[in-house]
């Protein structure tokens, strides 16, 4: 269970890499050597290694057309563990890419790599993945120009020594291991060992949830539209002494969706197996569990992810569709939304996004609206309808229009997916203090056994992701299928 | 040396580690770096921060800056120095915790660390020192994080050499029990580790009791040092103990106790801390998994991967005596869950359905390590699982694969609807190709398409679709030309039945044949003369229309319209592929009277000459022979290579390629070395030597003449299993450090079976007389004609091996070597300044007198022999020399040693003690 070494690399497309970081584990190693035998390959030094990253991840001779060794249809990835030819092939190399980092763990395999085994038996593997993802997180986390980036990453040496000083990873949060300072203080009993630094001041605890909706909508009969919504509970809990115990409650009302598919932060002391029981993958049932959803936890003292869950909600929030036709020279466009009932109308920000891909700039549209405004972007490729912060009371909009285009210049977006008729409205929203599951936290779903009594606040919100309505005179890419109807 | 600044430090350190090997290179290869870095270590001019990370370069480069564990033990005896004196303020407490961790690893990774190194036991009775201040009783929590790099630094010698804390795990659990800080995680992956590794021997040795294992208390296990990779979760299932009731009991206590508080610790400790308590379960018949069922809960809800991955080893590992058949399907339906959970990250959901292709089940129907799905994996259930265009390639890619199999194992008409989902996907993924879609998207597309003919090649109505979208797709884009080919070859390769690949270059050759011959040609023509190529490889496929398509081109060609090398050269090559898999009465004559008309009217004289040599190899070869000539790697092809250029690229790319050979065949043996034929001179015409002539003759032998150099014989064998001839051998020989100049390669003409294996002879020139490691490596060409590289076994050249005899005058008499001989030693007195240096060895009573032993190690060496009293002088090149004084003295044999190269007396001892052993 432990790391043959580990790399943050900085990749822009055409330039070739830099190892911003790499350790390596000798010790670790020198075990490696001991249980791969014959099939050992030694970890090369940094530029070797560098070189055959980017030639495995297929980031090299981009200008070429055909590669074999780089397209061929055989080559088929399905994991991010990639075997790096190094004189033999040192594997498995994790890699992860992500806005032009690229971030590489090799774990220790206690066995022979020939024939290799699989991936669930290697336990060093998710050792791998928790500590790139806690590095991915931490270097992803408020950092916004070169210069900070270069502190973090200046930062890691000292990190990586407390997080895994040996190659065994200790620990994978480290944002959490920024602030570690020793107190003293008189134990009664084991404490958490993420719980590590205490907080002073006035006792508060915050939740807030958050929801996503995706939704892809074609208004077609033989296409089922598809929405589904997944959230988040996020906790801040800034209290004295070492060992407090927080549990949290997430209530739903009578007719809300139940919660599917549970992931609990590690932190959670205890789970009732009832809130398990409910998985997306099973077919709904009025028997599910309804909550309230107890996650009893020791907080750790920084901002961190509860739990996630999804759900399946009967209904959509905006139910829409788009009709879009080519006649001539120019677009005819029509646009329906429709706010569910049941939704609460009051919006931080909505807006209908509606692009135009592969064509030539807007030269000119003529358009009627039944509420709110439409304008066209600076770049002329895409209208902004902006609804505003409340649908009317009849609930229901429309646009229609019609456009024309200049010709296809360079600047204009292009997409593979939208070629011809093929087109999407996008609708962006936030709702606050709403959830489309109906989930929330309040006061008195917040308990908190320490000293003192915490003000307790709780928010939750509703935000749009990936929410497409697509024109539905056109073929339009099915993302959701499902064998029986 | 002067001390450094931190900056020149700073930059020192980087350049190190942009190219370590090199940067040694450039800084000389002895100790001077190491030296340098030790010194400034300790300076006090330093600051703490320059100092981490110097030490940083000891942490991950041990065994290029400490070459053995002679070195290794000296680094860490001067880093443990350094350690020492360091106050306890919280200041240096980060310059500490390094120092403990870079100690730990130097000793462990140049093989220093053992019972008879000094450092070593420093070391550990330091560590075990820092450890025993539980709850920060002695030092305040100021000194937390050095106790926990100790715990860590324990952790892992304990990790390196399995057993060595095996019999004091009752101190260590007393330790895991009483600490309350943070630090206890230290102290229980320390006690964990240490109890399955002890549970572990104890159950390979087959002897001795649980309970004494459980309430040890004493010193260290020294000998598990040689244990190192004994302990292996991959021999879990051949080990077993049988311990009391009593005994289990106690066992139990003590997991339920390390269970119940497992919680308490980080994921990736959780993580360790079940897998090592589910091996010592496993082994330990009496205790019932059940143990862990108070756990299963809290796992199966985790949204971290190490924790989910635990969970999954446990499975895997006890199966149905710990997940019942509820538990199982629960678990799969949440792996299916958490592979399409929207708040996880594309690489982890990836991982997830790997996870779910080698799913451990309760009872496993596969072998475990091949691809395959769990019999409640129904489409039912996977049908979540179905790709999108929204998602990344890779996670397409996976969700494709898997599904494919769902529907290829499962029947029904939620199958079939599901085969036909899928191929409605791979076809819209066709779409961007056409269209502006880069390279990924064809390469997506191509690989949606391979996996889709691998899994369902055997329907001719979908394959006969794809079919029809390929070739849509090669009249939108003929640039596509090498991507159907290598799907023609892929699929070839995986399919029982070649029917697709074969019809699809049907319909491909359709296609191309009918084209319009117009301008500008060079291009799509190309690609069309590059896929017709392919095609004339399939004998399932008429080449007829091919043929006249050529025919049209030659005449275009005669007409002055095209033909320029490159497209004579495609063209050519159709027809070799036609000469080669098409039988010749088919379209013989067809063929001869087109490479008659190329040879007599291509404007290009080089294509005329070579249509002209096929027309010949036609009209004059029975089919088999032509076949045979023109197959890849017959033996023909390397003699006609040059003609061939053209023909076949990747076949010339694979002559003039360096393959890796695919095992090794070749075997550098010793030969023991000739024993130089010394003929006695008579004692008549030994002669007294004066005064004068012995000075001059030791000054002779000591000044710096030209450098000698070694000779070492080795036979070279063959140890493939059918012997077969290599030509052209190169031996190449690369230097494992600058001890030595190059070795020039060496060339064997051939190496065949029928001769006698040739013997070879290694020149040496040594810069320094120390024992080396030759890297050897031979490329050499089989009777195929293709080239190989094979490593063979590393060279050693040994200590003894760099012995040469002294150049003395022969006729001497016996007083006058003697005298000579006391003149050298005298010569080679240590001054203090120069590099002589006097040591002394003692061989203990060996069973061998002295005499034999001289005799047998040193006959050639020996300059004079007087009672008891054995003279040796050895030259060491360059030019370098060792004197010995060996003589028995009390049982025990005394020798002195002379030399005027100290470095080499650490080899020399070494080699001495060998020689009794």
């Amino acid at each position: 269970m432990a790391l043959r070494g580990v790399w943050l690399i900085s990749y822009e497309q055409g330039a070739c890499g830099t190892v911003l970081f790499s350790r390596r584990y000798p010790t670790v190693e020198k075990r490696a050597k001991a249980f791969n035998g014959a099939s050992y390959v030694t970890v090369p030094e940094d530029g070797v290694f560098l070189k055959a990253l980017l030639f495995e991840l297929k980031l090299t001779d981009r200008d070429k057309n055909f590669v074999e060794y780089r397209d061929s249809c055989s080559r088929i990835n399905k994991t991010s563990v990639y075997a790096l030819p190094t004189g033999g092939d040192l594997w498995p190399v994790l890699a992860f890419q992500k806005s032009g980092l690229i971030y590489v763990c090799l774990p220790l395999v206690e066995q022979s790599l020939k024939p290799r085994p699989p991936l669930i038996s290697i336990s060093g593997i998710s050792q791998a993945f928790a500590l790139l993802s806690g590095l991915l997180v931490f270097i992803n986390s408020s950092q916004k120009n070169e210069a900070e980036m270069s502190a973090k990453v200046g930062q890691l040496p000292s990190l990586l020594m407390q997080a895994c000083p040996l190659g065994t990873p200790l620990d994978t949060d480290l944002n959490g291991l920024l602030d570690n300072i020793h107190v003293s203080t008189n134990h009664m009993q084991k404490q958490p060992v993420w719980r590590i630094s205490t907080y002073k001041g006035k006792p508060q605890v915050n939740v807030c949830i958050t929801e996503k909706v995706k939704s892809m909508q074609y208004d077609k009969r033989d296409v089922a539209d598809m929405w589904q919504v997944y959230g988040t509970v996020t906790c801040k809990c800034d209290l004295e002494g070492a060992t407090s115990n927080v549990t949290v409650s997430l209530n739903l009302p009578a007719n809300g969706s139940p919660l599917q598919d549970i992931l609990v932060h590690p932190c959670v002391t205890s789970l009732d197996s009832a809130i398990l029981t409910s998985c997306s993958v099973d077919v709904m049932d009025d028997s599910a569990f309804s909550g309230p959803y107890k996650l009893p936890f020791t907080p750790p003292s920084d901002l961190f992810n509860l739990c996630y869950y999804t759900s399946q909600v009967p209904i959509p929030p905006i139910l829409g569709f788009y009709q879009l036709k080519e006649e001539e020279l120019q677009l005819k466009l029509t646009v329906n939304l429709k706010l569910h009932e049941s939704v609460k109308n009051a919006f931080e920000y909505c807006e209908a996004r509606i692009p135009f891909f592969n064509r030539g700039p807007v030269a000119h549209l003529e358009y009627k609206v039944s509420y709110g405004q439409l304008d066209v972007s600076r770049e002329k490729s895409l209208l902004v309808w902006v609804i505003g912060q409340k649908f009317p009371k009849s609930l229901e909009i429309s646009l229609t229009g019609t456009v024309t285009f200049g010709s296809m210049s360079k600047e204009q977006p292009v997409d593979p997916i939208c070629s011809g008729s093929t087109a999407y409205v996008k609708l962006y929203f936030r709702i606050p203090d709403y959830t489309l599951t109906g989930c929330y936290a309040d006061q008195h779903s917040v308990q908190v056994f320490s000293s003192g009594k915490p003000k307790i606040s709780t928010s939750r919100e509703l935000i749009s992701s990936d929410y497409y309505i697509w024109n539905s005179k056109a073929p339009a890419p099915v993302v959701y299928r499902t064998l029986f109807f | 040396m002067s001390v450094r600044s931190g900056e020149s430090w700073a930059q020192l350190i980087t350049t190190f580690r942009a190219g370590p090997t090199a940067f040694l290179l450039a800084h000389g290869s002895d100790d001077t770096f190491l030296a340098e870095l030790l010194q400034d270590l300790s300076s006090e001019r330093i600051s703490e921060q320059t100092k981490v990370s110097m030490l940083t370069l000891l942490l991950e480069f041990p065994t290029l800056l400490c070459p053995d564990p002679e070195v290794g033990e000296q680094v860490a005896g001067s880093l443990l120095a350094n350690f020492a004196p360091l106050p306890r303020s919280p200041k240096l407490s980060w310059l500490r915790c390094h120092l403990l961790v870079v100690v730990g690893t130097v000793l462990i990774s140049t093989e220093a660390f053992g019972e008879g190194s000094q450092a070593s036991r420093d070391y550990l009775s330091l560590l075990l020192h820092l450890a025993s201040d539980l709850n920060d009783q002695r030092q305040g929590p100021g000194d937390r994080g050095v106790r926990v790099a100790a715990c860590e630094s324990l952790r892992e010698l304990e990790c390196c050499y399995p057993g060595l804390f095996s019999r004091r795990l009752d101190s260590l659990h007393s330790m895991q029990q009483q600490e309350l800080t943070p630090v206890h995680q230290g102290y229980t992956l320390l006690y964990s580790l240490a109890l399955r590794n002890a549970v572990l021997l104890l159950a390979r040795r087959g002897e001795g009791a649980l309970s004494e294992l459980l309430a040890g208390n004493e010193g260290l296990a020294w000998e598990a040092v040689g244990n190192a990779g004994a302990v292996s979760p991959a021999c879990l299932d051949h080990l077993l103990l049988l311990p009391t009731p009593s005994e289990t009991k106690e066992l139990k206590s003590v997991l339920s106790q390390l269970l119940d508080g497992s919680y308490l610790l980080t994921p990736p400790a959780q993580s360790q801390l079940l897998w090592h308590l589910a091996q010592v379960v496993c082994v330990i018949r009496t205790q019932s998994p059940a143990i862990f069922k108070a756990q299963l809960v809290r796992l199966f809800g985790t949204a971290h991967v190490a924790l989910l991955h635990a969970s999954l080893q446990l499975k895997g590992l006890f199966t149905d005596s710990l997940f019942t058949a509820e538990d199982e399907a629960f678990l799969l339906r949440r792996l299916v869950g958490m592979a399409q959970h929207p708040s996880l990250p594309s690489p982890l959901k990836l991982f997830y359905l790997d996870c779910l292709l080698h799913f451990p089940e309760n009872r496993p129907l596969g072998s475990g390590s091949e691809e395959g799905l769990p019999v409640l994996l129904t489409p039912r259930l996977a049908s979540c699982l179905f790709p999108s265009l929204f998602n990344d390639p890779g996670t397409m890619l996976a969700r494709l694969n898997l599904l494919s199999l769902v529907c290829l194992e499962n029947q029904g008409p939620e199958a079939e609807r599901g085969v036909g989902y899928i191929f409605e996907h791979v076809l819209a993924l066709a779409d961007p190709v056409a269209g502006k879609g880069g390279r990924e998207a064809t390469g997506l597309f191509f690989r949606a398409a391979y996996l889709f003919a691998r899994y369902f090649g055997s329907r001719p109505q979908l394959m006969g679709e794809l079919t029809g979208t390929l070739v849509r797709l090669y009249r939108q884009r003929c640039s596509l030309a090498p991507n159907l080919i290598n799907l023609l070859n892929e699929t070839q390769l995986v399919l029982d039945d070649p029917a697709w690949p074969t019809s699809l270059s049907k319909a491909l050759q359709e296609l191309t044949v009918g084209m319009p011959l117009l301008p500008p040609w060079e291009q799509e023509l190309g690609w069309h003369l590059k896929l017709l190529a392919r095609v004339a490889k399939e004998s399932g496929v008429p080449q007829g229309s091919t043929l006249g398509f050529l025919q049209r081109l030659v005449r275009l060609a005669g007409a002055g319209q095209l033909g320029d090398w490159y497209i004579g050269q495609a063209l050519l090559s159709i027809c070799r592929n036609l000469l080669q898999h098409q039988p010749p009465p088919a379209m013989g004559c067809q063929l001869a009277e087109l490479l008659q008309d190329v040879s007599l009217n291509y404007p290009d004289v080089d294509v005329q000459d070579r249509a002209r040599f096929y027309y010949t190899l036609l009209s004059c070869l029975s089919g088999d022979k032509l076949g045979a000539v023109l197959a890849p790697g017959g033996r023909l092809k390397a003699r006609t290579l040059s003609s061939s250029i053209m023909a076949d690229s990747e076949n010339f790319a694979a002559t003039l390629t360096v393959h890796p050979a695919p095992q090794p065949l070749l075997l550098l043996q010793r030969e023991a070395p000739a024993k130089p034929t010394l003929v006695p001179v008579p004692a008549s015409q030994l002669c007294p030597a004066d005064a004068q002539e012995v000075k001059d003759c030791c000054r002779r032998l000591l000044e710096l003449h030209s450098p000698a150099r070694l000779s070492l014989t080795y036979r070279l064998l063959h140890t493939g299993s059918s012997p077969e001839r290599l030509f052209c051998l190169l031996l190449r020989f690369e230097r494992s450090n600058n001890f030595y100049e190059p070795v020039p390669d060496v060339c064997v003409p051939c190496l065949s079976a029928t001769h006698p294996s040739p013997i070879l002879t290694l020149h040496l020139q040594p810069c320094c007389p120390y024992p080396t490691e030759l890297a050897v490596s031979a490329l050499y060409t089989t009777q195929t004609g293709l080239t190989y590289c094979s490593q063979l076994e590393p060279l050693q050249v040994a200590f003894p091996d760099i012995f040469l005899p002294l150049a003395l005058p022969m006729n001497w008499d016996c007083e006058s070597r003697h005298h000579l001989f006391d003149t050298l030693w005298s010569s080679l007195c240590p001054d203090g300044s120069g590099d002589c240096a006097e040591s002394l060895f003692c061989w203990p009573t060996t069973q061998q007198p002295l005499g034999v032993l001289v005799q047998a190690h040193f006959a050639s060496y020996l300059v004079a022999e007087e009672l008891g009293t054995y003279k040796i002088a050895i030259a060491l090149p360059p030019h370098y020399h060792v004197l010995l004084q060996a003589q028995g003295t009390q049982g025990a044999v005394r020798v002195t040693i002379r030399t005027d190269n100290w470095k080499v007396l650490p080899h020399l001892s070494a080699y001495l003690r060998k020689v009794v052993e």
